[in-house]
């Protein structure tokens, strides 16, 4: 008995130690959309599955691809999803759906610097699993990177505040948080607290876009990226996608690269013709992979103006998300019917799109062009 | 990997069990294994550099045990036969002949640490000097990538190679196991730079499992992981604003800047050091400590043996005696005494090794002159104090000071505590000319209205940070007055009941989760040196 006492201490000191760190996250982790969308993914009938990040999360809404494509799509995009973030999702959403096409947003910012170690977003997204294969694995990828403090608990979601915890108990012991409805997001007057608009259906966010005449706020932020898109990708987040791919094709996935269009000013601003170059390099050239970029897609295509967006930076508004989403249905639906004419969707460079993108949206829309 | 993520547990989880599980006579060869693993989870290729020192000092040691045994056999042989001169001049054979390998193989360790960590530095300086003469030949500066730990690990190889060469101990005839004590994993990046007499029973012999060596040793790693991700970190914030941006800043913002350094660095180095000494006690064996409540130092000399204590005594014993006991030290002590006076002629040498020594820790800090700024700036103060003794001790006679009333004390360690700061400019400041340009703007430029207008919020963090690091302040500061008094903590917390006991880690574990800084776990400061 004196052997195992000293243990039964260990022991005790341990499960003490997980009840309280437990007791902490219930009563000080904020939940909130992302616990929604990655509980949607579990229902199991998905066929297919978009990825990115916060630029995806309001651009494509599945319902106008299933209209065009006949599947059934589930939008997993997360504002702050790393590369590794989104391979993960995959992987965990195949596990429980007969996954047969994944969509992967490229959003340029992270493609060429690897989000920092410790970044908020670099663990945000991990502590939102429930899986403990999948966490176990992104422990594994991320032995050398992982703060414990994040293993232990999701303190990146704390709020330490009266008030906080007291909406914290009261939506953790509501039958919303149970059932995993679209309430335990703290939706008010129909918007979604973090997702800037209402829940539309199958992951989709209806964001606010700017009002018409008026340009989107942000340009400090778009500034201090200005030529950081003239070198070549992030290895490790190259490594990774890489791993993807050859995920998709143990598991006969179909894997689309597409990128959903950007703040049509900012774009010419940022250099996009290079991004694009380098993308499809590497996707194209060097994973074997279809891209189709929306950043030159044709007015005619996808008509767009700087305040169709609810920042300069490219989040889109819900409005042109709908019309978006129905041009890359339409453009998925060609590929499988006898293949994509690119000149029916996007211009053929850059240059060309940035000469003619001013006359040919007033064509389209009859509306006066007011760019940055 | 840093000691804050989750790689770092896991490693030290699986090391410990299958340290304890294999038989003690092993135990060694594991841990051999885990601190190369380890070292090689920053960089495969720099580890050569650690190989190369451990060759150096084994065959270095391998040669000099062979002149000790060979001359030693030699005079116990001829014992009878030599006559006393013939046995002195044998002697001081014997003496060259050890001195030659001893220089060889320092030459070839700290050779090779200047090559890596130097060489950029003073290539660019002889361009400097050529360019100033108007010469156009320049040298291409070949830049190292600078092995984690190497100042550390060098400095440990030439304890023990100096330490065979004095025959403290003979040489370890095993090449692997003199690996293990240059490798040793906790102490690799921020030292204490251990000594082999010390360490190697320790480390070879393997230990028995006791759960109080685990329990303590964890204590001790929470102990460091708080004072590193709640306060450093925190502090850090302020530091890099500051000194990052210094023609931004000036007067009160450069003092306060330096006042968080001061935080930053003894929370950092002192809390990544109670993390090495944890995890060192985990697998039972026990480290030399390296700080002793520095910032209660009474004057620049007490700071040194407070602070770092492991490179000082380094310092004092490898380079101090040698230097000030050596033939020219004491032909210049005599020479002193006769023609300046008694006292001068005797400390002078002391004086000439203080700065000597300062020098050599200033460049071991880093290859830039701010570094040694910051070495000359502290050996000249302790030189300067040892000069004036006896004019300081006129001076308290004369103004009736009682040098042991709690007072004095005190003012002694605020006095000290200045001093240390203006040496931290010279180490935190981006260059030595920029450390000059603080000091200059921390004067010229001071206001106090910046306390009030908020400014000081802009530095980064805000009122809660603030908080957080004045109130953890206070703790170590109740902490250390209790050490200083002789108190052990982890010892007098242990005696307590059961609920107090666990409360007390419990909440040392979420004041690391809830207060630890959110921007994430920086890199340790001394991991670069």
């Amino acid at each position: 008995m004196n052997k195992i006492k000293p243990w039964l201490r260990v022991v005790g000191f341990l499960a003490g130690l997980a009840v309280i760190l437990s007791a902490c996250d219930f009563i000080f982790a904020q939940t909130g959309y992302v616990r929604f969308i990655l509980h949607e993914e579990k229902k199991g009938d998905y066929d297919t599955i978009v990825v990115g990040a916060s630029h995806c999360r309001g651009a494509i809404d599945p319902e106008r691809l299933d209209e065009k494509l006949g599947t059934n799509t589930l939008n997993m995009a997360i504002p702050g999803e790393t590369v590794e973030d989104s391979y993960f999702i995959v992987k965990d959403a195949a596990k429980h759906n007969k996954i047969k096409r994944v969509i992967f947003d490229i959003d340029y910012q992270y493609w060429y610097y690897e989000q920092p170690t410790t970044h908020f977003t670099k663990s945000f997204v991990y502590q939102q699993f429930t899986n403990p294969a999948i966490k176990l694995e992104y422990m594994a990828r991320n032995f050398d990177y992982l703060d414990m403090r994040n293993v232990l608990v999701n303190r990146l979601s704390w709020d330490i505040s009266f008030s906080g915890v007291k909406r914290n108990i009261a939506m953790k012991t509501s039958d919303a948080y149970k059932n995993y409805t679209i309430e335990s997001a703290y939706a008010e007057n129909g918007i979604v607290e973090g997702a800037d608009g209402p829940y539309v259906g199958k992951g989709f966010f209806n964001r606010q876009g700017t009002m018409p005449g008026k340009m989107p706020p942000g340009a400090d932020y778009v500034a201090t990226w200005v030529n950081r898109y003239d070198d070549d990708i992030d290895e490790a987040v190259e490594a990774t996608f890489r791993n993807l791919v050859k995920f998709c094709k143990d598991n006969d996935i179909e894997l689309i690269c597409v990128t959903s269009p950007i703040t049509p000013s900012v774009t010419k601003t940022l250099g996009m013709g290079t991004v694009h170059d380098t993308m499809q390099e590497f996707l194209v050239g060097e994973c074997g992979l279809e891209y189709y970029d929306f950043n030159k897609a044709l007015m005619s295509s996808v008509p767009r103006a700087d305040w169709n967006y609810g920042d300069q930076e490219g989040h889109m508004g819900g409005e042109l998300a709908e019309v978006y989403s129905a041009a890359l249905g339409s453009l998925l639906y060609d590929r499988e019917h006898g293949g994509v004419d690119d000149s029916k969707y996007f211009y053929e460079t850059f240059e060309q799109m940035y000469n003619n993108m001013a006359t040919d949206y007033e064509k389209v829309t009859g509306n006066k062009w007011e760019g940055l | 990997m840093s000691f804050a993520v989750i790689g770092y547990f896991a490693f030290l989880l699986i090391g410990l069990v299958i340290y304890y599980l294999i038989p003690r006579k092993f135990s060694w060869i594991w841990l051999l294994m885990l601190s190369y693993i380890y070292y090689f989870t920053f960089n495969i290729r720099t580890s050569l550099y650690m190989v190369s020192t451990t060759m150096f000092i084994y065959f270095g040691g391998l040669a000099l045990d062979k002149v000790i045994i060979k001359g030693n056999t030699y005079l116990k042989d001829h014992k009878e036969q030599l006559s006393k001169e013939e046995k002195k001049a044998y002697k001081e054979r014997l003496k060259r002949n050890k001195r030659l390998v001893l220089t060889a193989i320092i030459l070839l360790c700290f050779g090779q640490l200047a090559v890596v960590k130097y060489s950029g530095f003073a290539l660019e300086n002889i361009n400097s000097i050529i360019a100033m003469f108007g010469g156009k030949k320049q040298f291409n500066v070949v830049e190292f990538a600078l092995p984690l730990g190497i100042s550390f690990f060098t400095f440990q190889s030439v304890s023990y190679i100096v330490d065979v060469y004095q025959e403290k101990y003979r040489c370890q005839r095993n090449p692997f196991k003199l690996g293990l004590f240059v490798s040793f994993f906790p102490q690799l990046l921020q030292g204490p730079i251990g000594r082999y007499d010390r360490l190697s029973g320790q480390l070879y012999e393997g230990n028995r499992f006791e759960l109080k060596n685990i329990e303590f040793g964890l204590q001790r790693i929470i102990w460091g992981l708080a004072k590193k991700v709640v306060l450093a970190d925190r502090a850090a914030v302020v530091v890099n604003e500051v000194f990052g941006n210094y023609d931004q800043y000036g007067g009160l913002f450069n003092i306060l800047a330096v006042l968080m350094y001061s935080v930053q660095l003894y929370m950092d180095f002192s809390g990544g050091i109670d993390i090495v000494i944890g995890t060192a006690q985990m697998f039972g064996i026990k480290m030399d400590e390296n700080f002793r409540q520095p910032y209660f130092s009474k004057s620049i000399g007490d700071f040194w043996r407070r602070w770092h204590i492991t490179l000082g005594t380094w310092m004092k014993d490898y380079i101090f005696y040698p230097l000030s006991l050596s033939k020219a030290m004491n032909k210049f002590s005599k020479w002193g005494r006769k023609h300046i006076g008694t006292f001068i002629g005797r400390t002078l040498p002391i004086c000439f090794a203080d700065i000597v020594i300062f020098f050599v820790v200033g460049i071991w800090h880093g290859a830039s002159w701010k570094y040694i700024a910051y070495g000359l700036y502290n050996g000249f103060i302790m030189a300067f104090s040892a000069l004036m003794g006896p004019v300081y001790k006129k001076l308290e006679a004369k103004c009736h000071i009682n040098v042991n009333s709690r007072g004095w004390k005190v003012w002694q360690m605020i006095r000290t505590f200045i001093l240390v700061n203006i040496g931290w400019y010279f180490d935190m400041a981006g260059s030595f000319t920029i450390a000059l340009i603080m000091m200059k703007y921390s004067i010229v430029s001071f206001s106090t209205s910046v306390l009030t207008d908020g400014s000081l919020l802009r530095l980064g963090i805000g009122t809660r940070d603030y908080w957080i690091i004045l109130v953890g302040c206070i703790i170590v500061f109740i902490i250390s007055v209790l050490k200083e008094k002789g108190v052990s903590i982890r010892e007098s917390i242990a005696k307590k009941n059961i609920v107090i006991r666990w409360g007390i880690w419990y909440a040392l574990i979420l004041l690391i989760i809830v207060f630890g800084y959110t921007g994430g776990v920086q890199a340790f400061l001394y991991a670069n040196f």
